[in-house]
Parts: structure tokens; C-alpha cells; sequence
């Protein structure tokens, strides 16, 4: 009877952990259309319902301590209560990033309408795709599309740096617009910030599905390369 | 939950190797009558390690570890094949000295079984059996065992009263007293702390982990948690045939074989 209530408990959590993930991708997409579209109306809505998503981190993490204290889970049970744990506050942290575009829209929005010389779209596309497909790993448990969310962390990175770049010449070109490329440059970054957790949330469910832990596995390669390197 | 396995269980594939290990089973078969209980199985144990043996009633697990000081041979019937190497020589051989392994080899049961006699005669029994000590010398040994059992402040000033008077989980303490006394090389411990209270259990895990510095435990506990809580290896057992082995820590965490995981985590067994 102890096992089935522990199973019930299971799913419960898996429902809620993929239902803040719908108010964390919807919070991110209003954001950035609010962004796209000019609508202050559209930014005050995420910055308003932030605090919805804020509450249901609390409440996600006391359910895991819960499930941690009272049946002390072990084996594929533990890693998805670990799993959720850190991923309940990547998602957290993204409901942040997707206030910290909606407050740049409503400065942007109430700026006059310019053009400017970039746009986000590849790179809004690339961080909602990663979000999206970390979600869906999530739900299905699958390691092959949370591994390629992993990869595509790498395009997200360089049209940031590149970003960088361009807000440089553009305020040397147009100074008396210092203000609103800095708030696009902060969209930028908040972008490449949300792309870093939707890989934290993939490589997490490579952990849940497999107990594989892929984190670092990058860097602390090439940190092994460049010393057998070093060495000879 | 009425889940069961259908499949029939792998025979072992072990990808933990033990260095020096104390004992060595190999191919080891087992028969009550004509049923069998155990299938060529393989299995090393760590010395100055606790190896901890899980899975579900009937599994063997039991009949595993009586092997390991034959003390399944005062039954009729029972017999074992394979061999069981301590030392480079076979245990199941028929010219072992029973006696000197089973000083070598120590057990302890589920329910505490204090002879019938003083607390102080509890320990010295045996000792007088093996050793030709002194007055001086057995009264040090009986002192230094209960204190090795974490037992000796509690019961230094009540020698003399009859072992069987003491609490349950003093009466299991007062047991491996007994069995430390032999100076003991390994441990074999049969659900040592199912029949007594979460406290007296701790206790005797925290003794256990102290024991484990002079010599090596074997202990096979229905207890999950307290496997994964002491024990520095584990070996899963499911239809008398080793199902996974390795380091603890691994396979509470990421279990390679699915029916491991299955038991481990409550969903059968």
C-alpha cells in the first residue's frame, strides 16, 4: 500500500513540475512577443504573474523534501526527485529572466519606435526551441533530444557575443540611443541566460533517465586535452 | 502492490572486482533436498568491508551466508556444491577444521540468543572451549569483548546476572560480544536488528561500522535503508541467483540491472 501511495505521490510531482514548465514557457513567450509586438500591456502581465510561478517553486521544493524525508527514495525514484528539485529552480530562475525581458519592453515600448540594426529572432527561436525540447525530454524521459538541447546551447552563446559587438558600433553610430541598446543588450543577455538553463534542465534529465551526469563534460575535457597538451 | 518479475533473473554478471577479497564463493550450488536454492553463484567479499545481501524472502540470501561457516551441515538434506575459497583453500572441502572456522567465521542471528547462564559466563563460555587462558586473561577478554559490543558500561556492575534478563537490542549486543571473543575474522550477521527498536538498532549500526575497521561483516537484512546506511557493498539476490553486485553507494543510486531497481525501489518483492 506504502508503494502505491509513493507512486501516486511520484506522478503528482511529474504533473507539477511539467505544469510550472507550461507557465515558465508561456511567461517566456508573452515576454518575448511583448518585446516583438511593443505591448506594455503584454510585459505587465509577466511581470504580474511572476509571482504565481515564484509560488509554485515553493511549494514544488517542499513537496520533494517531503518525498525525501518521508520515503527515502532511492535508485530511478531518488534521481527524479533530484531532478526535479534542481530543475524546479532553473525553471524558477527562467520565470525571473522572462521579467527581466518584460521590464526592458516597457521601457522599449514607451521609447520611440526605431529600428534597429539586429534582431532577436534566431535567438529567440533557438533559446524557446531549447526550453520547449527540455520540457518535452522532461515529460518523456528521453536522453536523445536532452542531449541535443546541450548542443544547440553553443549557437545561443555566439549570436549573444556577436550582440555584444553589434550594441557596441551601434551606440558609437547613434549615440543619442544609449539607453535603448542597453536595454536590448540586457534582452540579449537574458536570452543567452535562459538558453543556459534550459541546458541545465536537459542535462538533468540525461541524469533522471540514466543517472549519467553530463554537467561539465565539456569543459572538463577540453581542461584534460589542454594538459595532456601542456605536458608534452 | 502484486507486481512480480516473470522474467527468469540473469545469472550473475558482476562488473565489480574485489581486490584480495577474504572469501570467495565460486559456483555455488545449494540444495534443500531436492530443491534448489542457489545457482552457481559468484561472489567476493571486500575484506574489512560490510557487505550487505538484499532481495526478497526466499531469495537465498540466508542460505548463502550459512554456507560461508557450514553451519547448514547440522541439517539433514542440505547440502552444498562450488567452492568457497579464505585463505586460498576451500572451505567445503571435507577436511576443514569445522571448529577453527567457525571460531575464524562468527554469526549472529535475527532473534538474540543468550545462553542460559550469567552474562559474564555468556562471553567466557566459548573462550575456555578455545583458548587455555588465565583467570586474569579470560576476565580481560570477557571486558574488552563487551566493550568491542558496545556493551560493557551498561553492564559492568551486572556480570553476574543472567544474560537472558538483559533488553533485546543488549541481549544482540551481549551476542556479538560473545562472537568477538573468538576474535573473529569476518561477521556474519542473519537480519541481526529485525527484532528489535529503531534505537537499539542504531546502536548496533553504529557498532557494526566500528567493527568493520578489524574485521569484515556480512550481513543480510529485508532493511533497505539500513543496507544502503552501513554497508560498503551490495549484492542483490532474486530467485537464488546473484542479480547485481557492486559498490553501495552505485547501486542504491543507479542500479544497472532493471530487476534491482524494481526491488529496490518497492515495486516488487
Amino acid at each position: 500500500m506504502m508503494h502505491r501511495h509513493f507512486n501516486h505521490e511520484i506522478e503528482l510531482l511529474k504533473q507539477r513540475i511539467l505544469k510550472l514548465g507550461t507557465m515558465v514557457e508561456d511567461a517566456f513567450m508573452t515576454a518575448l512577443a511583448s518585446i516583438r509586438e511593443h505591448r506594455k500591456d503584454l510585459a505587465e502581465s509577466v511581470i504580474a504573474g511572476d509571482r504565481h510561478i515564484d509560488q509554485a517553486e515553493l511549494d514544488l521544493e517542499e513537496e520533494c523534501l517531503k518525498l525525501l524525508a518521508l520515503y527515502q527514495p532511492v535508485a530511478g525514484d531518488l534521481r527524479l526527485v533530484i531532478a526535479v528539485l534542481k530543475i524546479n529552480n532553473d525553471l524558477e530562475r527562467i520565470g525571473d529572466l522572462a521579467v527581466n525581458i518584460a521590464e526592458r519592453a516597457v521601457f522599449l515600448a514607451s521609447a520611440p519606435l526605431q529600428a534597429f540594426p539586429f534582431d532577436f529572432s534566431r535567438m529567440s527561436e533557438v533559446a524557446a526551441q531549447m526550453l520547449r525540447q527540455s520540457l518535452d525530454a522532461l515529460a518523456s524521459g528521453q536522453i536523445g533530444p536532452a542531449r541535443q538541447v546541450c548542443l544547440m546551447d553553443d549557437e545561443v552563446d555566439g549570436i549573444n557575443r556577436d550582440m555584444y559587438e553589434q550594441v557596441k558600433n551601434a551606440i558609437r553610430e547613434h549615440p543619442d540611443r544609449v539607453e535603448s541598446l542597453i536595454q536590448v543588450l540586457g534582452v540579449s543577455r537574458a536570452l543567452e541566460r535562459i538558453a543556459d538553463h534550459a541546458t541545465d534542465i536537459a542535462e538533468d534529465v540525461v541524469y533522471m533517465s540514466s543517472g549519467e551526469i553530463i554537467r561539465h563534460a565539456y569543459s572538463l575535457a577540453a581542461a584534460t586535452r589542454a594538459e595532456t597538451t601542456g605536458k608534452h | 502492490m502484486n507486481q512480480t518479475i516473470e522474467s527468469i533473473p540473469h545469472t550473475t554478471v558482476s562488473e565489480t572486482v574485489i581486490d584480495d577479497p577474504i572469501l570467495s564463493a565460486q559456483d555455488l550450488c545449494f540444495w534443500y533436498g531436492n530443491s534448489q536454492a542457489l545457482f552457481e553463484n559468484n561472489l567476493d567479499i571486500a575484506p574489512r568491508k560490510i557487505t550487505a545481501i538484499i532481495g526478497p524472502s526466499g531469495c537465498g540470501k540466508s542460505t548463502h551466508i550459512r554456507v560461508y561457516n557450514r553451519i547448514f551441515e547440522q541439517y539433514r538434506g542440505q547440502r552444498a556444491s562450488g567452492r568457497v575459497l579464505m585463505d586460498g583453500l576451500d572451505l567445503l572441502a571435507p577436511d576443514t577444521d569445522i571448529i577453527t572456522l567457525r571460531r575464524r567465521i562468527g554469526m549472529i542471528f535475527q532473534k538474540p540468543t543468550p545462553f542460559p547462564m550469567s552474562i559474564f559466563e555468556n562471553v567466557a563460555y566459548g573462550v575456555r572451549l578455545h583458548f587455555s587462558f588465565t583467570k586474569r586473561e579470560l576476565e580481560q577478554k570477557v571486558e574488552e569483548s563487551l566493550r568491542a559490543a558496545a556493551l560493557w558500561s551498561e553492564v559492568k556492575d551486572l556480570l553476574h546476572r543472567p544474560g537472558t534478563a538483559l533488553s533485546g537490542g543488549q541481549q544482540q549486543r551481549l551476542c556479538i560480544a560473545r562472537a568477538l571473543a573468538m576474535s573473529p575474522e569476518i561477521l556474519l550477521m542473519d537480519e541481526p536488528t529485525s527484532a528489535i527498536d529503531p534505537v537499539a538498532t542504531a546502536r548496533i549500526e553504529e557498532l557494526m561500522l566500528e567493527l568493520k575497521q578489524r574485521l569484515t561483516i556480512v550481513i543480510v537484512t529485508h532493511n533497505m535503508q539500513q543496507a544502503a546506511r552501513i554497508s560498503d557493498y551490495t549484492a542483490f539476490f532474486y530467485q537464488g541467483r546473484i542479480i547485481e553486485f557492486g559498490p553501495t553507494a552505485r547501486l542504491f543510486t543507479k542500479p544497472t540491472h532493471p530487476q534491482t531497481e524494481e526491488y529496490i525501489t518497492g515495486r516488487f518483492g
